[in-house]
Parts: structure tokens; C-alpha cells; sequence
């Protein structure tokens, strides 16, 4: 299967990684192999399995609604890149895009 | 003809809602924290709220509940088995840098919402689906200049039903009715304040035209930041008329999604279909499927009420009260109380019983901030009060400082109307009363010349003052009757 650097620069911009040129190249390169590997999946036949949603047989537990506070949240934002007024200090947002 | 009517002669405006509701359960929807309106910033967050190595989301069993609720309520099919997914985008108020939502597999599907109009007709407009989600938290962007904004995470993780609509809605007055006849039901159901100042309900919009009769679909833009019933109803007739020029001119619309901007009175473009966001869903592996057994439907569909305008219908019919009273006892949720108030009453009638809650209980009820569910007056006391009026032993003047009473905390009806020497209608023979009322006209020249000058708001002093000297107990429509014949002699 091949893979286009336009497709990996795609996926790199999704993922907020900044690749260059070269790296965008070995890149294509090592996701080319990887899908390789993984279409071998494809020749099992699935007719009529159920798509898998879960690796464990297990059903959602639920948890009663009773609110708790385990009091880490200065702690959480000491651990913040940057914070100020109580907030949490981010780069600028614009109309929905970062920049 | 009107620009709308001119549109609508050639085109068929299709709009469709998404609306989210925030479920008022104690804690969120996948962590036992809390969540507020208006609490302090980032105080209400722990490590499974901000996805902190290590921790596990677990579903608010309160939440599920609710949505349960809410799809029988609309009629909507509950699947046994639903799933719970990654949404993928990169937003500073997203702690996680996903959000667990119901994509493929949603905990229900279909129902409709029965949307009422001000003349009390009932559409139903039908869904597609309801999923379960959690919030985001919120940005505060800052002034020109500042190279940084602020975030706070306390919604973040608040569970939230998101409410997809059919494309199914044809104007902005009808987008506008079915957004306040679903708040009417889920407050009913008090699984939400739908509060849309507080964000408690929001609501983005897809609309389209197409030529009238066309089977097939126009391009469609969706609006965000609709949180005012004013906005949606603005922003979509923006929309409209611009979707119009544009198709007119021979141009088509750009597939996009349009950010209202209300101080403008116009719609922007926040991005379009080219840099539609990829959110890369794939299953939650935190989550094993949420199974709802149909034990646990069979127990909530025992709780569902009967929804707002079926009520309204039942209030009209059974207790031949008016529309405007049924749906003041409906919205505030009235209903038990009003009911347990009429059927005690003998002789007077139920219409009575409606009076005196939405004007004396719900003003109670307001400015004491209490809560339908503890009235302010036991319903036996306030179908006492109201008999007593009809039966001519109490004047609606004294019965309402009965009630002022009852509602302090004093208890009994017509102990209390004894206690305050107000029991008993003043059974004065005509002549006595009228002797009475003659009396107070000749010791009060000044007001009876503002009287013959035609000022009649002076009628209130001259009824006050055979108020005074009876205690209250005379019957004020009997007075001013009495009153008028003497003045125009």
C-alpha cells in the first residue's frame, strides 16, 4: 500500500507533529510497512462477526452518582505549563484555531 | 409580500437542530467531581477530569438514568448495547485532546419531540438519534494584545445529551418552538435546568435551502454559538436571507460551518468543508460497552410523567382552567400540587385553585426561592382558604393575610383566620352598611371633590376606610357598588 508524503503531512498535521521534508519521506516509508503487516488482518474471514469494541469480554461497570472531591486540583495546575489568575494560561485562541 | 415570504414562495427552508443538554446530576459524567455554574475557576477538576496518566473513566449511573428518561419520554428506541468512542481534536479547552462520545453506536435512536405553538397545537418533529457525551471545558479569550487565554476546566467532563433533530424544521419562528417545547420536557422531567444564559442547553443549527418541492437536499451551513432563543431565531433568518441571495445570483453555498456573531447581527465563517476537522474516532478502550438491561428501562419507564402538553390538554379538559393557567402550572411544575389543592375543593371550583397558585404561591415560591415540591402552604390549608372565600366566611383581602400567615409558618387555615379575628364575613344588613358608607362621605370632602373631578382611584380610600372600621370584613365588590351609587347621587 502506498503511502503519499502529502498523506503523512496530513496525519502529522492532526496529530500537531512538525515534520521536515526528510523525515516526512522515511516516514511514508515506515507507515507503508506497518499497513503492509497489519492488511494481513484483512484475509480472515469476518462475515457476520460482530466489529470488536472491546479486547475484554466485559460490559461498563457504573458508578453511583455521588459527587467527590479527592482535592488535587492546585496540585493539577501546578503542574501546568503556565497558569494565572486561577486559570489555566494557554496560547492565544482564535475563532476556534490555534495559532 | 414579506423578503421571508418571497423566500418561501420559491424555496423550502430545511433546518435541522443539534441541541446539548446538560444533565443536573451531583457529579460528571465519567468522574465523581462536582460541577457548578459559576464556581471558582479549576477548583472543581481532578486527575480523571484532565486525563492524568494512570486513571479510568467510570460511567454516572445517574446520567444513564437520565438519558433512559428522556428517550422514552420522546418515544426514541434504547439499544441494549451501546459504545462509547474517542472524538479527536486539538482545543484548549479539551483537557484530554479527545472527548468520550457515542458515535456508531448510540444509546438510542428515532422518537420525536412534540413541539407546541402559542395557539397550543402540537407537531411532532422527529429525531435521529440521542447520544451521551461529556463537556468541554471553557476559553476566555482576552483583549487585543494579550498573547495568551485563559482556561477553565470545571464543565469539563459534565455529562451532556446530545439531541440530533431530523431535518425536519421549516422556519426560525418553528426552530424557535422546538427548542422551548424540548426545554419544557426535560425540565419536566427535571433532568436538566436548560438554562441557555448558563449554557445548560446549547443549540447549533444546520440549514439549506432547496426549490420548493425538491426531493433533493440543498447545501447546508451550520451555525455554532446560538445561546439565546433570540440568536437562533436571528441567526437563521440571517442565514436564510443569504443562502437566498446567493442561490438567486446562480452562485452555490459553500458547505461550511458559520459562527453567529449577535453584536454584528451576522453570521461568519468559522471554517469550511476543505479544512473540515478529521476527528479520527475510534472505540473508547477505557470503556467496555454500557449494556442497559431492560429491567433498568421497565423501573425508569414507571417514573416517566405525563409530558407538558399532554398535561396542559388533561388540565383543560378535567378542570376546565384556562390554557394561560395550565401552562404556568405545567412550566413550573405545579401540576401535583395544583391537583391535590382541587380535588379537595368542595364547594369552590378548581379554576379557583389555579388563581391562587400562580399568583400566591408562585410569588411565595419566588421570592423565597423554594422549590415546587415544598410549598409554601400545605394543599389542605390553601383548599380550606379558598372554600372559606367561596363560602362568604373569609374576603379575599383577609384570606390572603391568612395565607401570609399560613406561609410564615403558621398552621391550620381556619385557626389561623381566628386568630387574626378575620373569620366571618361581616353579615351587616344593607342599611347598616350603607348608614356606614354615607358616614365616611360626609366626614371626607376633599376626596369626594377629586371623586365628582373624576380622579376614581379615591375609591380605594373610601372601601379602606369601611375596611378599617369592619376589620376587613366587608366584601369589597359590595362596598364600591355601594360607594358609586352614593357619589353619582
Amino acid at each position: 500500500m502506498a503511502i503519499s508524503k502529502d498523506e503523512v503531512r496530513k496525519v502529522a498535521r492532526l496529530a500537531r507533529l512538525g515534520l521536515t521534508e526528510d523525515e516526512l519521506e522515511s516516514m511514508a516509508g515506515h507507515m507503508e510497512s506497518i499497513l503492509e503487516f497489519v492488511a494481513k488482518l484483512s484475509e480472515a474471514d469476518t462475515e457476520g462477526v460482530e466489529p470488536t469494541a472491546h479486547v475484554l469480554d466485559l460490559t461498563a461497570e457504573l458508578r453511583p452518582d455521588e459527587p467527590h472531591l479527592d482535592g488535587n486540583a492546585t496540585e493539577i495546575m501546578k503542574s501546568a505549563p503556565d497558569a494565572g489568575f486561577g486559570f489555566f494560561k494557554v496560547p492565544k485562541v482564535i475563532g476556534g484555531e490555534e495559532i | 409580500m414579506t423578503d421571508m415570504e418571497k423566500i418561501t414562495a420559491k424555496y423550502d427552508v430545511v433546518i435541522g437542530l443539534e441541541v446539548h443538554i446538560q444533565l443536573k446530576t451531583k457529579a460528571k459524567m465519567f468522574s465523581p467531581a462536582p460541577y457548578k455554574f459559576g464556581a471558582e475557576p479549576n477548583t472543581l477538576i481532578d486527575p480523571i477530569v484532565m486525563g492524568l496518566p494512570g486513571v479510568l473513566p467510570k460511567i454516572n449511573e445517574e446520567a444513564v438514568n437520565f438519558a433512559i428518561k428522556l428517550a422514552l419520554a420522546l418515544g426514541s428506541e434504547i439499544h441494549e448495547v451501546s459504545r462509547f468512542a474517542r472524538k479527536h481534536y486539538f482545543y484548549p479547552d479539551l483537557p484530554k485532546g479527545y472527548q468520550i462520545t457515542q458515535y456508531e453506536y448510540p444509546y438510542c435512536e428515532g422518537g420525536a419531540i412534540p413541539v407546541e405553538y402559542e395557539d397550543g397545537s402540537v407537531s411532532m418533529v422527529p429525531l435521529v438519534r440521542i447520544h451521551m457525551e461529556e463537556d468541554t471545558g471553557k476559553s476566555m479569550h482576552m483583549e487585543e494584545g494579550v498573547n495568551f487565554s485563559l482556561v477553565d476546566y470545571n464543565r469539563a467532563g459534565a455529562p451532556l445529551l446530545e439531541i440530533v433533530s431530523q431535518p425536519a424544521i421549516h422556519s426560525p419562528q418553528e426552530a424557535v418552538a422546538y427548542l422551548k417545547s424540548l426545554r419544557q420536557v426535560v425540565r419536566h422531567l427535571g433532568i436538566c435546568d436548560a438554562n441557555m444564559e448558563e449554557g445548560s442547553l446549547r443549540c447549533d443549527a444546520n440549514i439549506s435551502l432547496k426549490p420548493v418541492g425538491s426531493e433533493i437536499l440543498g447545501i447546508r451551513t451550520e451555525i455554532k454559538n446560538l445561546n439565546s432563543f433570540k440568536a437562533v431565531e436571528q441567526a437563521l433568518t440571517y442565514e436564510i436571507h443569504r443562502h437566498y441571495d446567493v442561490l438567486e445570483a446562480g452562485d452555490s453555498i459553500v458547505q461550511a460551518t458559520m459562527l453567529w456573531d449577535p453584536a454584528a447581527g451576522r453570521t461568519r465563517v468559522m471554517r469550511t468543508k476543505e479544512e473540515a476537522e478529521d476527528y479520527r474516532y475510534f472505540p473508547e478502550p477505557d470503556l467496555p460497552p454500557l449494556v442497559i438491561e431492560p429491567e433498568r428501562i421497565e423501573r425508569i419507564r414507571r417514573t416517566i410523567p405525563e409530558l407538558p402538553h399532554e398535561a396542559k390538554a388533561r388540565l383543560i379538559k378535567e378542570y376546565g382552567i384556562t390554557r394561560y393557567d395550565a401552562e404556568i402550572l405545567v412550566s413550573d411544575a405545579l401540576v401535583p400540587f395544583f391537583e391535590e389543592v382541587a380535588g379537595r375543593l368542595d364547594p369552590a371550583p378548581a379554576k379557583k385553585a389555579a388563581n391562587w397558585i400562580i399568583t400566591e404561591v408562585l410569588r411565595e415560591l419566588k421570592n423565597e426561592n423554594g422549590s415546587a415540591e415544598d410549598p409554601p402552604v400545605s394543599a389542605e390549608d390553601l383548599a380550606l382558604l379558598i372554600d372559606l372565600v367561596e363560602e362568604g366566611k373569609l374576603t379575599g383581602i383577609n384570606a390572603k393575610k391568612v395565607f401570609d400567615e399560613l406561609a410564615k409558618g403558621s398552621t391550620g387555615a381556619e385557626k389561623t383566620a381566628e386568630r387574626l379575628g378575620v373569620l366571618g364575613t361581616v353579615a351587616m344588613a344593607d342599611d347598616e352598611l350603607e348608614a356606614m358608607c354615607r358616614n365616611i362621605v360626609q366626614e371626607s370632602p376633599a376626596q369626594v371633590a377629586k371623586w365628582k373631578k373624576g380622579n376614581h382611584k379615591v375609591m380605594g380610600y373610601f372601601v379602606g376606610q369601611v375596611m378599617r372600621q369592619t376589620k376587613g370584613k366587608a366584601q369589597a365588590q359590595k362596598i364600591t357598588a355601594l360607594f358609586q351609587r352614593i357619589l353619582d347621587e
